[in-house]
């Protein structure tokens, strides 16, 4: 048994284990839960330190360059005459998805943690939650595109109960629009990933594979298959490879979320208890972009930069739109959830860009998105556990009350923001450098996009600051006031939670080589795809 | 005299070929009599009733373990092969399941006259199943489809006393009827333009290719009506809302399963007579009802508030869903088709048990009564919820891999023929809107709070062990589909 599969599987035991422990622990299931994520974290941290960088160890599209590989024949279908269904368990990671890997690992520990505030149906509660965490660090590891989706699928039902059972007002509502979004981009994914599997021959077998490190060699594709680029296919008149990566697009564009496929985020936010929202936010949203990046990207490089105006174009529409919602919201958690989409928007700029930088600029931000907006949401937790409310009207001058707690919130608005020292600036600057670049280099993007993109920046120290001056600064004036002994300042657990993410925030804004260097050959490696 | 005699050597050969066939006609034999001279039977003739089936599927696995071509017997009305054994065999599972889940039925039970006419009519329609799946011989189809129509009125209309049920019995038998005698007109058309009903040979393709355009396609249309009577695809799928939401559960179960999988065999089996013909009306055929059932009975599903009426539109868009297969040559569906039939088969049977026992321990008849049972129920709410998840087609779940198979089969067809690539759309379409209504149910289960009080009744807990089983299966298939191997 792999180091990979330890990772993957042990929250699942331990699942198991609280589904058969008796009622009278249930205080205990929030430790056991946070050992094991804690465990899960010491795990992916000894992967980051212990992952070899280089050429030789770039990954992407070559299979013996991935690290920890993992191979299992796992599913051998006779399927009459189209031969047989093979399904490997394949796990492997490589500079894409280590720090991804890494990510989940913290923001899952993260998630156990702002946990105390679930009081109902814990044993339900953690076991979904364990069953989440193994769905999660699946998806990132596996290179079988099967198993990919079956880890890609699981995440939906765990998510759907817990939005739906442990959620707000409308929670049925919020999850069953989650859930709908989702399986709509997915089950459409679902044919490609059939077609891919019929056009993709493994080399060393000959078997048609559901590998997806092969199917991003045009060489293991059989002519006169659908999605062989020499066959070049027709379907309703456009070319059958062109609408798969449309498809596989759309799916991953739903998670992302990207403009106009992003309705069910501010719902499903809203609605999700805080643990949720910080995982959704924290993990989910990277998903799409890593699926974006490895599938969408990796497998159809040829449609990819056909397309990439667009990509870019939806990249930075989501930006500003994104942006000029969160400038409306009243709702604190509300506008944290489309500062998300705008801060997404980055995301795909940077990979539409098809640049060095564009790439390893959208790579960094989805990482320091992810713990960024852990913080927020945790915040935003931090508020509505004490009082029940997030109406920004209805607080004024919380920085007398909760002094330390403003300070927290000061570095994660700040760091969000994009100020210089904070891992976010590095990732927009590097992403806004790439699709500025974009244009000299290879053509794709033109340069206005990086220029719009750039005054999104600025949007968002205006939603931003604004919220600080509305909510913190000021004389103290809370809506009922009862709130203002209920509004106590944080406690050690809390501090606990924000000190890490806070110190991480600026660590990589200084030495935002850590993540650089651990996925720049794979990048490198990447881009040769599209040459 | 040759030619009589060359006739009863025939016969006599054939005999032998019938184990399995004869089993069920000694079992239902037994039942009836056992059943007329013994007082307080029900164990007695419920054990003759299992023990035959399962002596039947032991011949049927007997035999296919030394089979290689598929014979012909009677003077050409039957026909065995292995894979008409593999789709018997999943009836056999199909009934046994049912066969359980009838014992359990209060409903059936508490019949003035006992279940033993029960068990008797249900082996009846077991062998006219078996007699479908061999049919070739187009007098041998249709009578074995009025033996299983004729068991199936009987079987809903078993302790129909309420107006409802008798409307929905009566409704199932006239629609019957009906189809039947559209379906014998079709057979008679058919004899009349080619002059034979032996179905495997030459001689009908050739006849009816010399027939023209308009003769053929009005005897298949016909034809298929009865086919598409028992199979309840759309345009000939009234009866099935009815007839399920108001026959007792363990009927409906074994109605949506077991003559679903014989005839889905014998349209498999007499695919290529169908496929041989010049006019393409047959894959025409198909393809329309498999678009139409999926699109109806997945949309209608979504405003049923009566789980069982909610099944029946739900098989509905199975069956269309299932359909699309027939559009592929005979030879490269053969494993997809028995996967999804065999996954079907259970998820089916598990739902409807676990409705059963909702109904039996909460008198919970509709989804709203489920409303915030998932606490007190959890071992079968966390199987229903295993179930749903697995007939919307969503890994880690046996109905994942099902799906996936009619997809993977038909995906390389999408870009040869337009029409093939709009139905996959309009099946990944139809595979969302279900998601809606199979959801409802653990979103009442789960995430509803219930106001009122449930007052408990005490219950067996046979069907939840039983269901437990099945929903444990349907994961272990489907992370390991190649557990099943035909």
């Amino acid at each position: 048994m792999g180091i990979l599969t330890i990772l993957i599987f042990l929250p699942l035991v331990f699942g198991v284990v609280i589904l058969l422990m008796p009622k009278s622990l249930t205080a205990y299931f929030k430790y056991l839960t946070v050992a094991v994520s804690l465990a899960q974290l010491i795990i992916a941290s000894w992967l980051f330190y212990q992952f070899k960088t280089g050429v030789n160890f770039a990954g992407v599209s070559n299979l013996s360059q991935y690290q920890w590989i993992e191979k299992l024949d796992w599913i051998r279908l006779d399927v009459g005459s189209f031969g047989t269904l093979q399904i490997d368990y394949l796990l492997g990671v490589d500079g894409f998805s280590i720090g991804l890997v890494w990510l989940s690992a913290l923001v899952m520990l993260i998630a156990a943690l702002s946990s105390w505030e679930i009081k109902t149906n814990l044993k339900g509660y953690f076991a979904l939650f364990l069953l989440l965490d193994t769905a999660i660090i699946g998806v990132f590891c596996s290179l079988d595109l099967f198993l990919f989706y079956i880890f890609y699928e699981l995440m939906l039902l765990p998510l759907y109960f817990l939005i739906g059972m442990w959620g707000g007002v409308r929670r049925e509502y919020a999850a069953i629009k989650f859930f709908l979004y989702t399986l709509f981009g997915s089950i459409f994914m679902l044919l490609v990933i059939a077609g891919l599997y019929l056009s993709v021959t493994d080399p060393t077998t000959g078997n048609h594979t559901f590998n997806m490190v092969y199917a991003m060699n045009p060489a293991n594709y059989s002519a006169g298959f659908i999605l062989s680029a020499a066959a070049n296919v027709q379907i309703l008149g456009f070319s059958a490879r062109s609408i798969s990566f449309i498809v596989v697009f759309i799916a991953f564009a739903i998670k992302v979320p990207v403009f106009p496929f992003h309705t069910w985020l501010p719902d499903a936010h809203v609605e999700a208890p805080t643990p949720i929202s910080i995982i959704l936010a924290g993990i989910l949203l990277k998903v799409g972009g890593y699926g974006i990046i490895r599938i969408a990207y990796g497998i159809f490089p040829e449609v990819a930069v056909s397309l990439s105006f667009w990509m870019g174009l939806l990249g930075v529409i989501s930006i500003i739109y994104g942006a000029m919602n969160a400038l409306a919201q009243r709702d604190l958690k509300r506008l944290i959830a489309y500062s998300s989409v705008s801060h997404m928007g980055f995301v795909l700029l940077g990979i539409a860009s098809l640049t060095a930088e564009g790439l390893n600029g959208a790579m960094m931000q989805m990482i320091s998105h992810g713990f960024l907006s852990v913080m927020l949401f945790f915040i935003v937790g931090v508020i509505y556990n004490r009082v029940h409310d997030r109406d920004i009207y209805n607080f004024r001058g919380l920085a007398n009350q909760m002094p330390v707690f403003t300070g927290f919130v000061m570095i994660a608005f700040f760091a969000s923001l994009g100020l210089p020292g904070f891992s976010a600036f590095i990732a927009e600057a590097f992403t806004l450098i790439g699709a500025f670049s974009s244009q000299a280099i290879n053509g794709l993007l033109p340069r206005w996009m990086a220029m719009v993109a750039a005054f999104g920046i600025l949007l968002g120290a205006g939603y931003l600051l604004w919220t600080l001056q509305r909510m913190f600064f000021g004389t103290l004036r809370l809506k009922k006031e009862e709130w203002q002994s209920q509004l106590k300042d944080l406690n050690f657990r809390e501090i606990l939670t924000l000190t890490p993410l806070a110190v991480l925030a600026l660590v990589l804004g200084i030495m935002p080589s850590l993540v650089f260097n651990v996925m720049s050959s794979s990048v490198n490696q990447f881009l040769m795809l599209f040459k | 005299m040759q030619n009589i005699t060359q006739s009863t050597n025939d016969i006599l050969n054939s005999i032998p070929q019938l184990k399995a066939e004869s089993t069920i006609v000694i079992g239902f034999l037994l039942v009836i009599v056992v059943d007329l001279f013994l007082k307080k039977s029900e164990k007695l003739v419920f054990a003759i009733a299992i023990l035959s089936l399962l002596i039947s599927g032991t011949f049927l696995v007997l035999k296919m373990q030394n089979m290689g071509e598929s014979q012909i017997l009677f003077n050409a009305m039957f026909a065995i092969s292995k894979a008409g054994n593999l789709f018997k065999l999943l009836v056999l599972l199909a009934s046994i399941l049912s066969l359980l889940f009838f014992s359990q039925d209060e409903r059936l039970k508490n019949h003035p006259k006992g279940i033993n006419d029960f068990y008797s009519i249900f082996l009846g329609g077991v062998l006219g199943m078996f007699l479908l799946i061999s049919s070739a011989n187009l007098l041998m189809v249709f009578l074995s489809i009025e033996m299983i129509s004729l068991a199936s009125y009987l079987m809903v209309n078993y302790n129909a006393y309420q107006n409802k049920q008798a409307e929905a019995g009566m409704k199932y038998v006239l629609f019957g009827a009906v189809a039947s005698a559209i379906m014998l007109y079709g057979i008679s058309l058919i004899y009349g333009f080619t002059g034979t009903i032996n179905l495997y040979g030459n001689e009908m393709v050739n006849g009816l290719n010399q027939i023209g355009a308009a003769g053929t396609t009005l005897a298949i249309v016909l034809f298929m009506v009865g086919i598409g009577f028992k199979l309840s695809f759309v345009p000939f799928h009234f009866w099935t809302p009815d007839a399920y939401q108001e026959a007792p559960t363990s009927v409906t179960s074994f109605l949506t399963t077991a003559p679903k999988i014989a005839v889905f065999g014998f349209l498999f089996l007499i695919l290529p007579t169908f496929q041989g013909l010049n006019n393409s009306v047959f894959n025409q055929l198909i393809l329309m009802v498999a678009a139409a059932s999926m699109i109806l009975g997945n949309t209608i599903a979504i405003f049923q508030d009566n789980p069982k009426r909610m099944m029946a539109y739900s098989s509905i868009g199975h069956t269309g869903f299932i359909l699309m297969l027939f559009l592929l040559p005979q030879m490269m569906i053969l494993n997809a088709l028995l996967f999804y039939l065999a996954i079907y088969l259970l998820m089916n049977v598990g739902t409807l048990m676990s409705f059963a026992h909702l109904e039996n321990k909460f008198r919970a008849t509709l989804i709203s009564d489920y409303k915030g049972l998932g606490k007190f129920v959890q071992s079968i709410s966390i199987a229903l919820v295993i179930l749903m998840v697995s007939l919307i087609g969503l890994p880690p779940t046996a109905g994942f891999i099902a799906k996936f198979l009619v997809f993977s089969s038909l995906i390389n067809l999408a870009s040869a023929d337009i029409w093939i690539a709009v139905l996959l759309i309009i099946a990944a379409i139809t595979t969302v809107i279900s998601l809606f209504y199979y959801l409802k149910i653990p979103l009442y289960l789960f995430i509803k709070k219930s106001e009122i009080e449930f007052k408990e009744k005490p219950t067996s807990n046979f069907l939840i062990v039983l269901t437990g089983l099945i929903a444990l299966a349907i994961i272990v298939f489907g992370l390991f589909p190649s557990l099943i191997s035909f």
